[in-house]
C-alpha cells in the first residue's frame, strides 16, 4: 500500500498503525502524532533516540540532536510529554538499527509543549490505610497476648 | 485413599500464611518509601492501604493458632500453594488504585504474573506508571524469582519448619546441608549478583544519556528481571528502549546465570576450584541445557535465514542470539515487537520459539519450564532403553549421570520426571485449547499457553488487557501451575475436595 508522501501532510497514519505494519509500507514516508515518554536517548554521534507514545502503543524515532533538543517535557507519572508530529522513513526491521522498527524522522513539529502534571496527597485513601493499619496491629497484639497467656 | 485435612490443620495453614501476608506487608514498605522519595503523594496512600490490607488479613489469619507446632508436609504444601495467590491478591491492592489497570482481575494478573517470575503485563500506559508502582512490580518478581518461601526462611521469619516448606516450592535439591543455610546461600548470592548487575547497567544506562535517579532505578529493575528471569519492563518496548548493546549483553549474561541451578554455585564456589570445574562441564543439566542452547540458536538463525527478515549479520546476532537466550532461560524481555514476531519471522522461526521456552532453564533457578534436568533425563533414559534391547537378555544394564554427585538412573527417577513433564505438555495443549476456542490462531494461541505455564512471558499479543476474562484466568492459572510444577498444586486439590467429601463412618480415622 502506498502512503501519501508530503513533507508538511496531516498525519496519515497512527503510532498503532505503524506498531501493527508488516512490509508493505517499508521504506516509505510516513506522519504520525505522539507523545514523548520516558527518556531521550544517546543514539550515534549527532542522533537521539525518542520513544513516542499514542493509544497504547510506542515507536522508536531517531532524530537529530536539534529535533531532541525541542522536546520540552517527557512523559512519565508526573509529566505530560511533549505531543509531537513527526514525518519520516518508516522501517519494519531497520538494515541500519540491526532490525529495530522505527521511522527516521525528517521533520519534527512540536504541537504541545507538554507540562509538569501535580502530583497530591489523597486524604481519604491515607484514613483507610491508617484504620486498617491499626486494626492489623491490633489483631497482631492481640494474638501476642493470647500466646503470652498461654505460656 | 486421599489424604485430608482436619481441623487442626486449616488453624497451622492459616498461621503460616499469615506470617508469611505479614512479611509481604513490610516488604510494601519499599515501595511506600520510594513513592516518598520520588514525592509520588498520590500513590503514597495506594501502599499504605496495601500494607494496611496485608498487616490486618496477616493478623487474622495467624489467630488461626496461637501457637504454632512444626508444620507437616500436607500442612507446607497448602501453605505454599495458597501464598502465591492470596500474596498476589493482596500486591494487586495498590496497583489497582494506581488506575494503570481496567479491573482488579488485570491487577490480580500482575500480581501472579509478578510472583511467578512470568513477566506478561495487563499494565497500560506503563510508560506514565510511577517510580514506586514500578519498583513494586519488580520487587515481585525478586521475590517469586528467588521463591517467597526461600526469602522467609533467610530472614528466619520460620523456626519451626522442616524441608517440606521448601520442596513444596518446587525446589529439591539442597545447596547447603540444611534448609535455612540453602535459602540464606541463595539469598546472599542472588543479592550480590543483582549488585553487580545493577552496578555495570547504571553505567550503561547513564552513558546513553539517562539521568541518574531514573538510571538507578531501571538498572535495579532490568537486573532484576534478567536474574530473576522475570521480564517485567519498566518501559513499553521493552529492552529496546534502551537501545544499547551493552546492556543488552550484560541482560544475558545475567538470563543465564538466573537459569543455573543456585546449587551448582555452590559447588564451583568451594574449595577444590578444579575439581568443581570439572563437575560442572560433566553435569548432566548443564551439558543438556548448553546442547540445546546451541541446538535452538544454530535451527533459529537457519530458518530466519531461509526468510527476508533480520538479513544483515549484525541484527541476526544480535536480535536473533538475544531472542532465543530469552526464550530458552524463560526470562521474558524482548528485542523484537510483537509485530515483528507475529507477522515477519518465518512461522518455523516463530514455533522454534515455543520450543525453547517449553523446555526452559535449570531445576533449583529462577527459571520455569520443564527443566533441562528432566529432559537430559529423559533422553539418557531413551539411551539405556536402546542398550537394553540391544544387550543380551542376560546382561544387567545400569546407566548413571552426574548431577550434584553421581546417581543411578532408577525407573523412579525417569518416572517422576516424565510425570512432570507430561504435566507440561498437557498445560500447553489446554491452555492453547482455550486459545484456540477465543478465536486465537493456533500458533500464537500455543506461543501464549507454552509462555505462561513455562514462566517465560514472551506474548503474541494474546494476554493483553483486551483479552477476553476467562484467558485471563486460564493464563493465571497455568502461570501459578507452571511455578509450582504442577504437583504442589494438584496435591493440594486433591487434598481439599477429598476434605469436602463428607466421612464415611467406622472407615476412616
Amino acid at each position: 500500500m502506498q502512503l501519501p508522501a508530503v513533507a508538511w501532510a496531516k498525519p496519515n497514519t497512527t503510532i498503532p498503525g505503524l506498531s501493527n505494519a508488516g512490509t508493505q509500507i517499508d521504506g516509505q514516508t510516513v506522519t504520525f502524532q505522539g507523545e514523548a515518554v520516558g527518556d531521550i536517548i544517546n543514539a550515534d554521534e549527532g542522533h537521539k533516540w525518542l520513544t513516542l507514545e499514542d493509544e497504547g502503543s510506542t515507536i522508536s524515532v531517531y532524530v537529530t540532536d536539534y529535533q531532541a533538543n525541542r522536546i520540552s517535557h517527557l512523559g512519565r507519572y508526573d509529566q505530560r510529554g511533549s505531543f509531537v508530529e513527526v514525518t519520516g522513513t518508516f522501517h519494519a526491521a531497520c538494515p541500519i538499527h540491526d532490525g529495530l522498527t522505527d521511522v527516521h524522522a525528517d521533520r519534527l513539529t512540536v504541537l504541545d509543549a507538554g507540562e509538569e502534571l501535580e502530583s497530591e496527597l489523597d486524604f481519604n485513601e491515607l484514613k483507610i490505610g491508617g484504620v486498617l493499619l491499626a486494626i492489623g496491629l491490633l489483631l497482631l497484639v492481640l494474638q501476642w497476648r493470647l500466646r503470652e497467656r498461654l505460656r | 485413599m486421599w489424604p485430608r485435612f482436619h481441623r487442626r490443620d486449616f488453624g497451622m495453614i492459616a498461621h503460616y500464611l499469615g506470617t508469611i501476608i505479614l512479611l509481604l506487608g513490610v516488604i510494601m514498605l519499599i515501595p511506600l518509601a520510594v513513592s516518598l522519595l520520588m514525592q509520588e503523594w498520590s500513590i503514597t496512600s495506594h501502599y499504605l492501604i496495601g500494607v494496611g490490607v496485608a498487616v490486618t488479613v496477616g493478623g487474622l489469619l495467624r489467630l488461626g493458632r496461637i501457637s504454632p507446632g512444626q508444620l507437616e508436609r500436607r500442612q507446607a504444601i497448602a501453605v505454599t500453594g495458597l501464598v502465591w495467590l492470596i500474596g498476589a491478591a493482596i500486591a494487586a491492592v495498590p496497583l489497582w488504585f494506581s488506575g494503570h489497570y481496567n479491573s482488579f482481575l488485570d491487577a490480580f494478573f500482575e500480581g501472579v504474573s509478578g510472583f511467578t517470575a512470568t513477566g506478561m503485563t495487563m499494565c497500560v500506559d506503563l510508560d506514565h506508571l510511577s517510580t514506586a508502582d514500578n519498583m513494586w512490580r519488580f520487587i515481585m518478581q525478586f521475590l517469586g524469582g528467588q521463591g517467597v518461601v526461600v526469602i522467609a526462611l533467610s530472614l528466619g521469619v520460620f523456626s519451626k519448619v522442616g524441608s517440606s516448606f521448601y520442596n513444596a516450592e518446587g525446589r529439591e535439591e539442597f545447596v547447603l546441608p540444611n534448609v535455612k543455610r540453602t535459602a540464606q546461600f541463595i539469598w546472599r548470592f542472588s543479592s550480590l549478583v543483582v549488585l553487580c548487575g545493577t552496578a555495570v547497567l547504571f553505567v550503561a544506562m547513564m552513558l546513553r544519556g539517562i539521568e541518574p535517579v531514573r538510571s538507578v532505578f531501571h538498572a535495579l529493575w532490568v537486573t532484576i528481571g534478567s536474574y530473576d528471569t522475570g521480564g517485567f519492563a519498566p518501559q513499553s518496548t521493552s529492552l529496546m528502549y534502551y537501545h544499547s548493546w551493552t546492556l543488552e549483553i550484560t541482560a544475558m549474561v545475567l538470563m543465564m546465570l538466573g537459569a543455573i541451578n543456585f546449587a551448582l554455585y555452590a559447588q564451583i564456589l568451594g574449595d577444590n576450584r578444579r575439581t568443581n570445574l570439572r563437575t560442572l562441564l560433566s553435569d548432566l543439566e548443564i551439558r543438556t541445557l548448553a546442547s540445546w542452547i546451541v541446538f535452538m540458536l544454530l535451527v533459529f538463525v537457519a530458518a530466519i535465514c531461509a526468510g527476508e527478515f533480520l538479513d544483515d549479520y549484525s541484527g541476526l546476532v544480535r536480535r536473533g542470539v538475544f531472542t532465543i537466550i530469552s526464550a530458552t532461560t524463560n526470562a521474558g524481555y524482548q528485542v523484537l515487537t510483537t509485530n515483528q514476531m507475529t507477522t515477519l519471522l518465518t512461522s518455523g522461526s516463530f514455533f522454534l520459539l515455543i520450543m525453547a521456552m517449553a523446555i526452559g532453564g535449570s531445576s533449583g533457578s529462577t527459571a520455569g519450564g520443564m527443566k533441562a534436568l528432566r529432559i537430559g533425563i529423559v533422553a539418557r533414559n531413551i539411551v539405556s532403553r536402546i542398550k537394553d534391547v540391544l544387550a543380551p537378555q542376560s546382561a544387567r544394564n545400569t546407566t548413571s549421570y552426574t548431577h550434584l554427585g553421581r546417581h543411578l538412573l532408577t525407573n523412579e527417577l525417569t518416572g517422576a520426571a516424565m510425570t512432570i513433564v507430561l504435566l507440561y505438555i498437557i498445560s500447553y495443549i489446554v491452555g492453547a485449547l482455550f486459545g484456540i476456542a477465543a478465536g486465537y490462531e493456533a500458533i500464537p494461541a500455543t506461543f501464549e499457553s507454552v509462555s505462561a505455564t513455562s514462566n517465560a512471558g514472551l506474548s503474541a499479543g494474546i494476554a493483553t488487557p483486551e483479552a477476553p476474562v476467562y484467558m485471563k484466568v486460564v493464563y493465571i492459572i497455568q502461570m501459578w501451575m507452571g511455578r509450582l510444577e504442577f504437583l504442589t498444586l494438584l496435591a493440594l486439590v486433591c487434598s481439599v475436595v477429598a476434605s469436602l467429601k463428607p466421612r464415611r463412618r467406622g472407615v476412616e480415622k
